[in-house]
């Protein structure tokens, strides 16, 4: 039997397109393509709109007229040292998670990932039930030290470490359990203890994605709103972040808040272009 | 165990993991080169990182230059790092993002030499394997015969006690692999202490190892020299690789019953009891028709089911009593017209076989 074919037409370049890196045709079936177009227009519409709505011809002024440079200054620094201390605390975390075994670990390994789902401003009150003159942990911070934690810039940065670390330890935890234990075996056959083996032969190795992490959970920290303005409030110069800034600023001074929001969009944007290798190849990359 | 004298390694020790058991005794002396030799799964690796304690043995003991590294009676347990020992991986472990030098100075400096004299202990290895044009390499710009040296650097730079050697030369291509087996074999020499060396590779097994041990899901069954080893190959695995046909059988005197059928008039009169027989495919004799008397002994008709074109000769199967492989010139094939299906008669000298004891309990 015969099995009649429907000839397709294919132009000069599919053709050679196809030949070239073989497989299948690329063109994609309308039923996927109209959601799809959607999608795109859903995510790029509201940035193109800040972009056009942008006041650019007094972007300087806008940007001036608020407490913009305070609020931009405390996100960067406190951002910073959010990072450094999940890189001093979160990496070790990420370490016992990934490459010891005790009773408990799983769960241990959830309650640290519970901040990435959990709605920040939850956590915020966790916080402030945990760290308040009559907290948990406060009332004695507070009664021997004399130290106050909430509505100051340790708050801030308290909260964007409660947010933004597990992103870091899940990312090191993940290039640690990817990586090739082998040369921690090999190491250690040449005579390296474990803490050495930690430190000139598994932290070399997951550097990347180290980087990477740590670049995450800056840019995590410097977005964080809910938790921060629950545990550490909106005190100009003080604790008002950039992302409260824009929030406050957007029922006075819309133009202002488009302009900050331009700023963090720029800040977004470098972050992506650093993290390109990760993210835009769309697979894994060593 | 006696034997191991007081600088070498004694393993007498089982290692369980999961269904698979090790269990194995053996020495190696100082100076000596081990090989240990089987196929894939029989618990070579197992064995090498038992003996550099990557893992604890179930039970019994490793000693090495009379210091207990791993008694499971005792409890006695030297930690990895501490064990004076040398690991040259078959994937070498080369680290990435250190330099050659760097990652032969990475042992001297772990085990406690400071950063300067790590370097020089480190050059001085570089020195010593031709690798110093290459100091500033990182591994991933070596060729596989150079990191195959940088690896051995790296486990000698540590001045340890013993050598493990996993399949020292799996990675490197047919073309490079004799030479830096050569350059293996003199450096062996060098080292002192003793060496273990796994392979599944026959020739590399008889080419360095001073002595051979054949490794079985997860037993010895067979050690000797090299040249024992190839000459009278204790079970079908190792005929396989030295490229033996093996048959056991029962000897009488003058006669092999062969426990597959068939027999064999042999030349060795004294051989009484459970024997193995070894007959190299080149010493079988093939031909179309009953050869006419001559003096040969052995003479038996078969079927050819296969022809494998090797290097320079063909290796015809054959199914008969006993079922033999037989080496011909490609000339000889096209002569006798030898095809898969035909009928031929084989014929031995009984000079030719080689008939030696089986030890109880081992397989044909």
């Amino acid at each position: 039997m015969v099995t009649r074919t429907a000839p397709s037409r294919l132009t000069a370049r599919d053709r050679a397109r196809r030949t070239a890196r073989g497989g299948a045709p690329r063109s994609v079936p309308a039923p996927l393509l109209a959601p799809a177009l959607i999608a795109v227009a859903f995510l790029v519409l509201p940035l193109a709109g800040l972009l056009v709505r942008a006041p650019w011809g007094h972007l300087g002024a806008a940007l001036s007229g608020s407490d913009a440079t305070q609020a931009l200054i405390l996100s960067l620094w406190t951002s910073t040292v959010t990072t450094g201390i999940s890189l001093v605390i979160g990496v070790p975390l990420a370490w016992v998670l990934a490459r010891s075994s005790f009773p408990g670990r799983r769960l241990l390994r959830a309650l640290v990932t519970l901040p990435l789902v959990l709605p920040p401003v939850v956590g915020g009150v966790a916080l402030l039930l945990a760290f308040s003159r009559v907290g948990l942990v406060g009332r004695y911070l507070d009664s021997w030290f004399g130290l106050t934690i909430p509505f100051t810039p340790l708050a801030v940065i308290l909260a964007q470490t409660f947010v933004a670390m597990p992103f870091l330890i899940i990312t090191v935890e993940g290039a640690l359990l990817s990586a090739d234990q082998g040369f921690e075996e090999a190491a250690a056959t040449l005579g390296a203890r474990r803490m050495t083996v930690f430190r000139r032969v598994t932290v070399p190795l997951i550097a990347p994605s180290l980087a990477a992490g740590a670049v995450l959970c800056w840019a995590r920290a410097l977005g964080e709103f809910g938790a921060t303005i629950t545990f550490a409030g909106s005190f100009p110069g003080q604790t008002e972040t950039m992302p409260i800034a824009v929030y406050y600023a957007l029922q006075t001074d819309p133009d202002a808040a488009i302009a900050l929001s331009l700023v963090l969009l720029l800040v977004s944007v470098v972050v992506l272009v650093s993290l390109r290798d990760r993210w835009l190849r769309g697979g894994a990359v060593s | 165990m006696t034997g191991a004298g007081s600088d070498g390694l004694a393993v007498d020790a089982e290692v369980r993991r999961g269904g698979f058991t090790l269990a194995v005794s053996l020495t190696a002396a100082a100076g000596q080169v081990l090989g240990v030799l089987g196929p894939n799964g029989a618990g070579k690796s197992t064995l090498l990182s038992a003996v550099a304690g990557l893992t604890p043995v179930t039970a019994g003991r490793i000693t090495l230059a009379g210091q207990v590294m791993d008694d499971a009676d005792t409890g006695t347990f030297v930690e990895v790092s501490q064990r004076p020992v040398g690991f040259v991986f078959q994937d070498y472990r080369l680290f990435p993002h250190l330099t050659v030098a760097e990652n032969v100075a990475f042992s001297p400096r772990a085990r406690g030499l400071g950063r300067q004299a790590a370097r020089s202990a480190a050059s001085r290895w570089l020195d010593r394997l031709e690798l110093t044009g290459l100091a500033d390499r990182k591994p991933g710009q070596l060729s596989g015969g150079q990191a195959q040296r940088v690896a051995l650097a790296r486990a000698l730079a540590g001045q340890p006690a013993l050598l493990l050697l996993d399949e020292p030369l799996s990675a490197l291509d047919a073309g490079t692999r004799l030479d830096v087996q050569a350059e293996l074999k003199r450096h062996l020499a060098d080292f002192g202490g003793p060496c273990l060396l796994v392979t599944h590779d026959p020739i590399e097994a008889l080419v360095l190892a001073d002595q051979v041990i054949v490794l079985e899901a997860g037993r010895i069954v067979q050690e000797g020299s090299p040249a024992q080893i190839a000459r009278q190959p204790a079970t079908a695995y190792v005929a396989k690789l030295v490229g033996l046909n093996l048959y056991p059988g029962q000897a009488d005197g003058s006669q092999v019953k062969l426990a597959g059928g068939g027999a064999f008039v042999i030349a060795d009169q004294g051989q009484h009891g459970d024997v193995l027989v070894a007959v190299r495919p080149s010493a079988v004799l093939i031909s179309n028709q009953h050869p006419q008397p001559s003096s040969a002994r052995n003479t038996w008709p078969a079927k050819i089911t296969g022809l494998t074109m090797l290097a320079d000769r063909v290796r015809l199967e054959l199914e008969g009593q006993p079922p033999a492989l037989v080496d011909v010139t490609p000339a000889a094939v096209a002569e006798l017209s030898l095809s898969p299906g035909g009928q031929v008669w084989l014929t031995v000298k009984a000079t030719e076989i080689e008939v030696y004891p089986r030890a109880s309990g081992q397989p044909g």
